[in-house]
């Protein structure tokens, strides 16, 4: 231990704060002090903790006591005073102390402000999800209507076309039915006997193979003649248009290998309607 | 001059807060006798002060008479007041201390029989004061409390009763050595618990 190290754990300063050294024990102290950087600091922290102790331990005495101290000096208390300018000046005090200590507010503030924010969010983001997840459901609902109406609306102007068909004058409807291979089958040829047109309304016959379609034949004069082939998928509304035949006693539905034959399989007739 | 002097015309308590002047021009205006340099010096320090005194004298009514007293002599005495005394808080806490024993030691407080011990008299104080200043006492209570047994004794003789280091080996047969290490080790530790 240096000898400055040992002046300082020699309780000399301890002694010093307390006011237990004498004349020249002080002056060599602050000699010291004044010398050795070590022994200004050591004696700062010990008038530093005395002071916090005091603190610490703090009362604040009666008003009053404050008030016959100033009286018993003869002493004007400054915190009495109060004309115009002091009024001033106490605005401006106050503005400034305003400046000090704004900051902590301020931060408070902030920080309030921050936590609502988050809150605001975490609500208005589920709000955002929920009207997110209801908005594509209702874009969904609108494709699928739309595609309905879209549905709809072929078949509808399909109908009209049918109709348009059927109106025309001469036009003779043969149903054909369905025979034992397909007992529910059902179609219907309208024949136009003035132009000879034939239409096809197919919608009840059961859907062919990609392998095989269906082929129309007129009976004439007691013999085949093919009227054309076609497939049964999907939506069958729109009425088929065959060929076209001036005479015909029947007409019969087969079902063909793809692209038709030169004469029907008998085995493989679906449907057939005499006139 | 220093900006101490743009404030002296104003109240003190109200911008204490905001206002920490220096030591060293505190001390100047108070040797001018400025009025609101002793008004400052009174704001800040009679708390503690009287913290101090209270626990001494263990009567609020003899605590006051003795912090009157200690700062009549503060404000008269000023121009006797050197660096050779510490800082000024350190200055007019021994004082303060000298004139708490001497008042306790003179008769008229001795025929009131009031010889209960220091901790016991901080307690019954503690309890008797208002709510913010139990507060306060409860906590410098906690932290001595902290201290440990050695410490404490030490601390309670040469800050409370104003035995000196000598006077503490002597009378309780304790080596001076001892006693010297043990305050300082008491006041390391109170720093580090209050600072």
């Amino acid at each position: 231990m240096s000898k400055i190290e040992a002046y300082i754990s020699s309780g000399v300063i301890e002694a010093f704060v307390l006011g237990q050294l004498n004349e020249s024990e002080t002056k060599e102290l602050l000699q010291y002090a004044e010398e050795h950087e070590e022994v200004r600091k050591a004696l700062d922290e010990a008038e530093e903790t005395l002071f916090a102790l005091g603190q610490k331990g703090s009362i604040a005495p009666p008003a009053q006591s404050k008030n016959e101290l100033f009286a018993d000096l003869g002493l004007d208390l400054e915190s009495d005073k109060a004309d115009s300018e002091q009024e001033l000046v106490h605005e401006e005090i106050k503005k400034e102390t305003k400046s000090f200590s704004i900051y902590p507010y301020l931060s408070v503030a902030a920080s309030i402000v921050a936590v609502i924010g988050i809150v605001f969010s975490v609500y208005f983001y589920n709000q955002w999800q929920a009207t997110e997840s209801r908005l594509s459901n209702i874009i969904a609902q609108n494709q699928t209507m739309a595609q309905q109406y879209n549905v709809v609306k072929n078949q509808m102007e399909q109908y009209a076309e049918n109709v348009e068909i059927l109106r025309q004058p001469g036009i003779e409807t043969v149903p054909m039915k369905g025979l034992d291979i397909a007992p529910d089958a059902q179609a219907f040829v309208h024949w136009n006997k003035k132009t000879n047109e034939v239409f096809l309304n197919a919608k009840k016959m059961p859907a062919n193979e990609m392998a095989n379609q269906y082929q129309l034949w007129a009976i004439v004069d007691g013999n085949p003649v093919d009227m054309g082939v076609f497939d049964v998928a999907g939506d069958m509304t729109r009425l088929l248009k065959m060929k076209t035949t001036g005479k015909a006693s029947a007409f019969a539905v087969t079902l063909e290998p793809r692209g038709g034959s030169e004469n029907p399989t008998m085995e493989k007739m679906y449907v057939i309607g005499q006139i | 001059m220093g900006y101490y002097h743009l404030f002296s015309k104003y109240n003190f308590k109200t911008i204490a807060p905001a206002v920490k002047i220096s030591e060293e021009v505190l001390i100047k205006e108070l040797k001018a006798q400025k009025s609101s340099a002793f008004e400052y010096l009174y704001d800040n320090y009679s708390a503690a002060i009287y913290g101090v005194i209270v626990r001494i004298v263990k009567s609020e009514e003899v605590a006051q008479e003795v912090l009157h007293d200690v700062f009549m002599k503060a404000w008269k005495n000023i121009n006797a007041y050197s660096a050779e005394k510490g800082r000024l808080y350190t200055w007019l806490v021994n004082i303060s201390r000298n004139a708490s024993i001497d008042k306790l030691r003179s008769k008229e407080i001795k025929k009131t029989g009031k010889t209960d011990s220091v901790s016991d008299n901080v307690h019954i104080i503690d309890n008797a004061n208002s709510t913010e200043q139990s507060i306060d006492s409860i906590g410098l209570e906690k932290v001595l409390d902290k201290l440990s047994d050695e410490l404490r004794f030490v601390i309670d003789q040469m800050y409370f009763k104003g035995y000196t280091q000598t006077e503490i080996s002597e009378e309780f047969d304790i080596p001076l050595g001892t006693v010297k290490t043990r305050a300082r080790t008491a006041m390391r530790t109170l720093r580090e618990l209050l600072l």
